[in-house]
């Protein structure tokens, strides 16, 4: 599964959406993702990519579009 | 790790609260000669003096559920005199292998605050908090009845914020409720693990089953008489 996919499929399954839905999704856009929501976002992305997220980047973590850019600095290419 | 303690004084018996600076946890303690009942440990360097002071040599331990932010106080205990890790079966399971760590998602919790309020409290725990794998020593699947000395414990299965989540009745007249139950913050069951239905169905009815008397003690926050909450 690439790296994409990945993170599309964390989005999908912690807010139960579909992906387009995901791909233009903000933090506090939908009921789901609330702070209870994003720590379940978190712990989906960090099993999936293996990874531990800096405190810093688990708040700037804003938005879908967002979450990929602060994703690169754990060398998650996409 | 030093944090503030709190005496209480419920009925004719003396139990401390310690607050954790990292993770805003309840600890509780009871102390009886030279051995001790702790609930829901964390590292306090009050705890440690306390048991000191008193020569405890044995120390059972109790939890409510197995979050890193209640549990994460079993090593230093274990270094510090002979432990009895009594825990609901998933709570058990859980602890036992490090790959289950829940640290991760208390961070997470942690930083979210730490955003809101200014504080510090994720590098905090990171800076402290090392991940370990226990073995609980008694562990049970609806309902475990201790007897320590002249008190009484039962403990029961309550499921939803986490799969081994239990409440901790003492001698009838209070309740440990871990995170099933607060006074100020409403029951987290949206979390890897958690289950609302599990909470509706099983741990609301028996909550709602206990004696209104009771004092309720919970993970977080401050305790209060279970008939000061709406039902």
């Amino acid at each position: 599964m690439d790296n994409e996919t990945k993170y599309t499929e964390a989005f999908m399954q912690t807010f139960d959406i579909d992906a387009e839905t995901a791909r233009t999704l903000e933090f506090q856009a939908i009921a789901a993702w609330d702070s209870v929501g994003h720590m379940g976002l978190v712990a989906a992305l960090e099993e999936a990519f293996d990874i531990m997220l800096e405190p810093d980047d688990i708040v700037d973590m804003s938005s879908f579009a967002k979450g990929k850019e602060l994703l690169v600095k754990y060398n998650i290419k996409f | 790790m030093v944090g503030p303690m709190e005496r209480l004084r419920l009925e004719d018996r003396e139990l401390f609260r310690f607050v954790s600076a990292e993770t805003g946890t309840n600890m509780y303690a009871l102390l009886d000669y030279e051995k001790a009942l702790i609930i829901d440990p964390h590292p306090s360097d009050e705890l440690t003096r306390l048991l000191n002071e008193t020569i405890a040599r044995a120390c059972t331990i109790l939890l409510t559920h197995e979050h890193a932010d209640h549990s994460w106080g079993i090593r230093s205990l274990e270094d510090l005199c002979q432990t009895c890790l009594i825990c609901q079966r998933h709570c058990a399971d859980c602890l036992a292998d490090k790959k289950n760590d829940t640290a991760p998602f208390v961070r997470s919790m942690l930083s979210i605050q730490d955003s809101r309020y200014g504080t510090n409290r994720a590098e905090d725990f990171l800076n402290h908090y090392q991940p370990h794998s226990y073995k609980a020593d008694i562990v049970f699947d609806q309902e475990y009845v201790l007897d320590w000395g002249q008190e009484s414990f039962v403990l029961t299965h309550t499921p939803g914020h986490s799969p081994g989540s239990c409440c901790i009745v003492w001698n009838k007249a209070a309740v440990f409720t871990g995170d099933s139950l607060m006074r100020d913050e409403a029951v987290i069951t949206r979390i890897p693990g958690g289950s609302t239905k599990d909470y509706q169905s099983i741990t609301a009815p028996f909550l709602n089953s206990l004696d209104r008397d009771l004092v309720a003690l919970p993970g977080h926050g401050p305790y209060f008489r279970l008939r000061d909450l709406a039902s």
